[in-house]
């Protein structure tokens, strides 16, 4: 049994107020004083009301017994009794919210979602704890309160305080973000705190929808309050978009269910704003899905200028999340792949020429827009692409490192085969008629230190490196190919053909795949260009380009359209949350850490006061009693 | 009342002195005595009046026993005869702080006084105690006989001051220790004691008088109009009293005062004595012509 403890002993000096309480009933008890004759009938009469009414016998002291009784609930209420809670309370409490894209979801229609459950069960946690603790403690003290939320990264929403001001309005503020969970990061702050903190113990608030296996050792006691997960819920997983035609694309996309889910549904496509679902305009039927079960379907959109497609679902019946309902992608205009290529360089265009129609070959001083590849043996030229390959160029900067043998020859004896470039080449037994090789201590770390990567290494020095420069990569052969047996090599056409490859995806002309939510994709700038984010909820924050003009870690919580302004330009990107896990709602019942299984529990329990009852008994105590005892007695009666 | 030039006594109008002259004091029985009476028998005589039979006790004289009716049922009874005898009036007053209230010593004094002239004008014997304080002895007038008496009554009764606490029934007690002869004792109190009335009346009617017990109460006490939570004080013994909720008590009390005033009838009615309960409300010319005179007391 949970005896109950006292938040205020030190209210307990109120019970002098006994003293003044009996005295006074006794100086009230100076009663008007009425002489008569004789007590002779007046005594008899007491004594015959005595005998007939036993209460009478107490009803002369019975008004400072109630008294007494109503000072005594006074001063319990005052000392702050409380039913201490069934766990320990130190004196600091991380609390860790989970605001993943699962906790948006609902119960039924018009429920609450897991989050504001979540917040309620702190919030009257919060509202529950005592303000004060025993006099026999060094001060008033109060528990204080971490806050952290966590979806695909964690944030701090209020250091340890016991200003319950503060933590309301963090949690407040809080809102669901349209990303997968994983509390490792939240668990990793925490670590960090209880280097500072003294706590043992602490509570993460969560549906359950993540990684049943954490990879995390655990210094602390954690309570998994598990949030009833929703389970009725269908969305779009995927989307992705494939070159189909010179100018169309196939477009695929995925709904899942949860296993609880029983819906239909009607699929939905607007392309810039418009209706394209059925070309004809008939209404499209309801399409039917399984629980936990996923449908694929593919509709061929033409695409001969740039737009934006939105994939919605319609449903009938009950939908426990909304985030998931819909989801974007910016479909590029498909056009043919710009292609400059040297026109010394036969060997390459050879290449290029036997390769799918979706190209256009040019020369170095065409005048062309969108350049996607460049193959050149220059270092240096006026045009820019996402990738570009220097055949046979030192870079300057890499000049002074390097010296050239001619005469000697040379072989590739070890590549990066995981390489776009390289996949599916073999390097083995190349000859190398010209022989490049680091200058004495000159190592590798060299290059790197210059910010290059090193793709395939010779056996005196590396034969070909990359630079990033933005968002352009720049792909250097220290060697001339035709200087070599490469292109003899049946690795060579498949070598152009991954750069041919690369360059499409790059420009976003091979695959494109719907954004995700967490950050938006890079954007070219101009160097240190200040852009203004405007949200889907409308609101807007400044960021910075980098020193190289490129818009990076752009934060997108929320699935919908984002705006990027500079005073010259505009983009928009769309993202969408497009995860099968916040979609099946599935949740555990467990988290397995290193070392350690924890098992949900429900309720954070605090402690349970008293005061307000004793406080509440004691103010209807006092009503009655003034009832009692004001009631009209006197006068004759008739 | 102010003596007036003409008043003979404060006590009551001379109208109502005048009247009582002319009234006997109604006594239920006589009792023969030794003194002389206003129609006395003188001593050593005999009324030839018969007037009752009575059971022959221990100690009677034989020579009145009558053979007749002993010879017809077996069993012995005195013939009684009627004797004008002297009647012995004595009157004790409750003088005590109790009667001070509402005019109630006043009307026993003038009640007293009354049956005083009555008494005198009859030829009576009449003596007057008074009882104030238990420390003190009781206040006499000796006894007297005559109208040049009546006087000395007033002067007694005028002069009479009241305050103490002396019970009824202690009074009555010491006042049988002094007195002699038979007669009415007319017991002028408010009876409120705690004390054994009922040992006071076998005590008055073992001294050979008939109780004539006159209670008077005032208002206050026959109709009080208490509320609320109070403190009574005894004024005659200072003794305090709480009383919670008193309104919702004077069923009760009027329950216990009626069941009083009726123990006292009883206990002079057994005695073969009178008892009447008057109002200091009433005048003293209602008491005495309306309601004694109705109730038989004076004739």
């Amino acid at each position: 049994m949970t005896w109950p403890n006292f938040g205020a002993l030190g209210a307990a000096w109120l019970a002098l107020l006994f003293i003044p309480l009996i005295l006074f009933y006794f100086l009230k008890l100076r009663r008007p004083r009425v002489e008569i004759s004789s007590l002779v009938l007046w005594q008899s009469v007491l004594e015959d009301h005595r005998v007939n009414s036993p209460f009478q016998k107490f009803k002369r002291n019975l008004l400072l017994l109630l008294q007494l009784l109503l000072l005594l609930l006074l001063i319990l209420a005052a000392m702050q009794p409380y039913i201490p809670s069934d766990q320990e309370n130190s004196d600091y409490l991380p609390i860790i919210i989970d605001n993943s894209a699962s906790m948006g979801a609902i119960d039924k229609p018009g429920g609450k979602t897991r989050l504001e459950l979540a917040k309620e069960q702190i919030r009257d946690y919060l509202d529950k704890q005592s303000a004060s603790r025993g006099m026999f403690t060094d001060a008033f003290r109060s528990q204080k309160i971490y806050l952290i939320s966590y979806s695909t990264l964690a944030r701090r929403l209020q250091d340890f305080t016991d200003n319950k001001n503060l933590l309301h309005d963090a949690l407040d503020k809080l809102k669901v973000d349209d990303l997968p969970g994983d509390p490792n990061e939240a668990l990793q702050i925490v670590k960090a705190l209880a280097r500072r903190y003294d706590f043992d113990r602490v509570v993460l608030f969560s549906d359950g929808n993540f990684p049943s296996r954490v990879d995390f050792e655990l210094p602390f006691n954690l309570e998994f309050k598990k949030i009833l997960p929703a389970t009725e819920n269908i969305g779009i997983t995927d989307l992705v978009a494939k070159r189909a035609g010179p100018d169309s694309w196939d477009v695929l996309t995925r709904v899942e269910a949860s296993a609880d889910a029983n819906v239909t549904f009607k699929l939905r496509i607007f392309q810039d704003g418009v209706d394209i679902t059925a070309d004809d305009g008939t209404e499209q039927e309801n399409l039917a899905i399984a629980g936990g079960q996923a449908r694929r379907f593919v509709y061929n959109i033409n695409a001969d200028k740039p737009s934006r497609l939105e994939f919605k679902l319609d449903i009938t019946g009950f939908d426990a999340l909304p985030a998931d309902n819909i989801a974007y992608l910016d479909l590029p205009e498909a056009r043919p792949l710009q292609i400059i290529a040297d026109d010394d360089l036969k060997t390459y265009q050879f290449a290029l020429s036997r390769l799918d129609h979706l190209k256009q070959i040019l020369s170095e001083d065409a005048e062309v827009g969108n350049v996607d590849l460049i193959i050149t043996q220059k270092e240096e030229i006026d045009k820019e692409a996402p990738i570009t390959l220097h055949v046979g160029v030192i870079p300057k900067d890499i000049q002074p490192l390097v010296t050239m043998e001619s005469g000697e020859q040379d072989e590739i004896i070890d590549w990066r085969k995981d390489h776009p470039l390289l996949q599916h080449v073999i390097l083995d037994d190349l000859v190398i008629l010209n022989k490049v090789s680091n200058k004495p201590e000159v190592s590798n770390q060299n290059y790197e230190q210059l910010g290059y990567d090193i793709i395939a290494e010779g056996t005196n020095a590396p034969l070909i490196i990359s630079k990033r420069s933005g968002l352009q990569e720049h792909v250097y052969t220290l060697f001339h190919t035709t200087e070599s047996t490469l292109p003899y090599r049946i690795g060579f056409p498949v070598m152009v053909y991954n750069l041919v490859q690369e360059a499409m995806i790059r420009s976003d002309l091979a695959e494109i795949k719907g954004y995700k939510t967490g950050t938006l994709p890079e954007l070219p700038l101009t160097e240190d260009a200040k852009a203004t984010i405007k949200n889907p909820d409308n609101s807007t924050i400044t960021y910075t380009a980098d020193p190289d003009g490129i818009l990076r870690a752009i934060p997108a919580p929320y699935a919908g359209l984002y705006t990027v302004s500079t005073p010259d330009i505009r983009h928009e990107r769309s993202v969408s949350l497009l995860n099968a896990t916040e979609t099946s709602l599935v949740s555990v019942d467990s988290i397995q850490f290193k070392e350690l299984t924890i098992e949900a529990g429900t309720e954070l329990h605090a402690e349970t006061h008293l005061w307000y009852w004793l406080a509440l008994g004691a103010f209807l105590f006092l009503i009655i009693e003034w009832w009692y005892f004001n009631r009209k007695v006197g006068g004759i009666a008739e | 009342m102010a003596k007036t030039s003409a008043q003979i006594t404060t006590l009551f109008d001379n109208s109502v002195l005048s009247r009582l002259t002319r009234m006997r004091l109604n006594a239920s029985r006589r009792f023969t005595n030794r003194s002389r009476g206003e129609n006395l028998s003188g001593k050593g005589g005999q009324s030839i009046d018969f007037a009752d039979y009575r059971n022959y006790v221990d100690g009677d004289d034989i020579r009145y026993v009558d053979w007749n009716i002993f010879a017809r049922i077996n069993k012995p009874y005195i013939k009684q005869f009627r004797l004008e005898e002297e009647l012995h009036v004595v009157i004790l007053i409750d003088a005590s702080t109790s009667m001070m209230f509402d005019n109630k010593l006043e009307r026993a004094k003038a009640i007293a006084a009354a049956m005083s002239v009555i008494g005198l004008f009859e030829g009576e014997k009449v003596s007057i105690y008074a009882a104030n304080h238990q420390s003190d002895e009781l206040k006499l007038l000796p006894p007297c006989r005559g109208r040049i008496s009546m006087r000395n009554v007033f002067a007694f009764l005028e002069n009479l001051e009241g305050g103490g606490d002396y019970p009824v029934d202690r009074a009555v007690e010491d006042m049988l220790k002094r007195h002699r002869g038979r007669g009415v004792a007319i017991m002028l109190s408010d009876f409120f004691t705690f004390g054994d009335l009922n040992r006071t009346f076998n005590l008055v009617h073992s001294a050979g008088l008939e109780p004539f017990a006159v209670q008077l109460l005032s208002p206050t006490e026959l109709d009080p109009d208490f509320s609320g939570d109070l403190r009574f004080v005894d004024v005659e013994t200072n003794d305090t009293i709480d009383v919670s909720g008193v309104g919702q008590l004077l069923d009760i009390y009027n329950q216990h005062l009626n069941a009083f005033t009726t123990q006292i009838a009883t206990l002079t009615r057994q005695r073969q004595g009178r008892y009447i309960m008057l109002s200091t409300e009433d005048s003293i010319e209602s008491m005495l012509f309306e309601t004694l005179l109705r109730k038989g007391w004076i004739i």
